[in-house]
């Protein structure tokens, strides 16, 4: 998303992000924590706070208002977002 | 030309054409299939950017169709060759539309998030303060108590779950989309509450949220169903 009007306060940003859950297909909003475990103990976190839709839609449509780079995917595959 | 759907409305509710103008600065229409209308737009290519203009300029197409009946909305992106095509969809699919349309009608999506008040995605983990530097058991004892954190964190989920479907239940037709964490968001939900009964949804939420200590209420909407039926040209 790339409008250049995303300086948004905190109930306006919500709203935005439930518009885009909404409206889009396949809309995803990740907020959590990727945790890497062994034997049932957590032992690394990645913090994550992105949108998939955008990135999902967009590549569906072939239509890349800003560059995806492998790594972005990567992470969002390994997090069960894609 | 492609044709492109916002939403299926039971027929007779005519667009605002004059106020409002819908993807790609395309006007709106309605067209006609028996009990059903479609609200669409002909625009120059099947292949819709999705950019926040368009998303917008789709929701408040399909805000203008909330505004005189319930409709069966689209998701951003549906577009057939040409008025047949769709037309040809609807005929199709004439029994499920008139399912979804009855199923949501009268009704808005409500949806509620409950988060633990500070933000920390890590939800129970903070009981827990930070972890020790020491290696070895006293590590190894730091994380099985925040593991056990969390699992309390997401009892309690549970619980306040329970609580708000048992509170709303006069109000609430249907729940979907339930998702019970121990971390960030505690709590979603997609809720399907009568048009009448929005006031009184908010107020049972706030009043069962609120009254817990350190949690916090993000409450979003009317909107359009989404959740609970879509118009798609699978």
């Amino acid at each position: 998303m790339s409008d250049g009007e995303l300086e948004l306060a905190g109930d306006e940003r919500l709203v935005l992000g439930d518009l885009l859950n909404h409206v889009l297909d396949k809309g995803v909003v990740i907020s959590g924590d990727v945790t890497i475990s062994v034997a049932d103990i957590d032992l690394i976190r990645v913090g994550l706070n992105v949108f998939i839709t955008s990135i999902q839609t967009e590549l569906e449509h072939a239509v890349l208002e800003r560059p995806v780079h492998d790594a972005d995917l990567s992470v969002l595959r390994d997090s069960g977002g894609i | 030309m492609p044709t492109y759907l916002y939403c299926v409305i039971p027929a007779g509710y005519e667009p605002p054409s004059a106020t409002v103008v819908g993807v790609e600065l395309a006007p709106v229409r309605a067209l006609s299939s028996g009990a059903l209308d479609a609200w669409v737009s002909t625009v120059p290519e099947a292949s819709i950017p999705p950019t926040l203009a368009n998303v917008r300029a789709h929701d408040v197409v399909v805000r203008a169709a909330m505004s005189r009946a319930t409709p069966v909305p689209a998701r951003l992106g549906q577009v057939t060759a040409q008025d047949d095509d769709l037309l040809r969809w609807m005929r199709d699919r004439r029994d499920a539309l008139i399912r979804s349309s009855e199923r949501v009608r009268g009704c808005v999506e409500m949806t509620v998030r409950v988060l633990l008040r500070g933000g920390s995605a890590s939800g129970g983990a903070r009981e827990c303060g930070e972890a020790p530097r020491d290696s070895g058991r006293v590590y190894l004892d730091w994380l099985r108590a925040r593991q056990q954190a969390l699992r309390d964190r997401e009892s309690q989920a549970r619980e306040l779950h329970e609580e708000i479907a048992r509170m709303t239940s006069g109000v609430v037709r249907e729940t979907t989309g339930v998702s019970v964490n121990a971390a960030a968001p505690l709590l979603e939900a997609a809720h399907l509450v009568r048009r009448d009964m929005v006031a009184r949804h908010r107020e049972i939420i706030r009043a069962v949220v609120e009254g817990r200590w350190g949690l916090r209420l993000m409450l979003t909407g009317p909107w359009a169903p989404y959740s609970f039926c879509v118009a798609a040209n699978e």
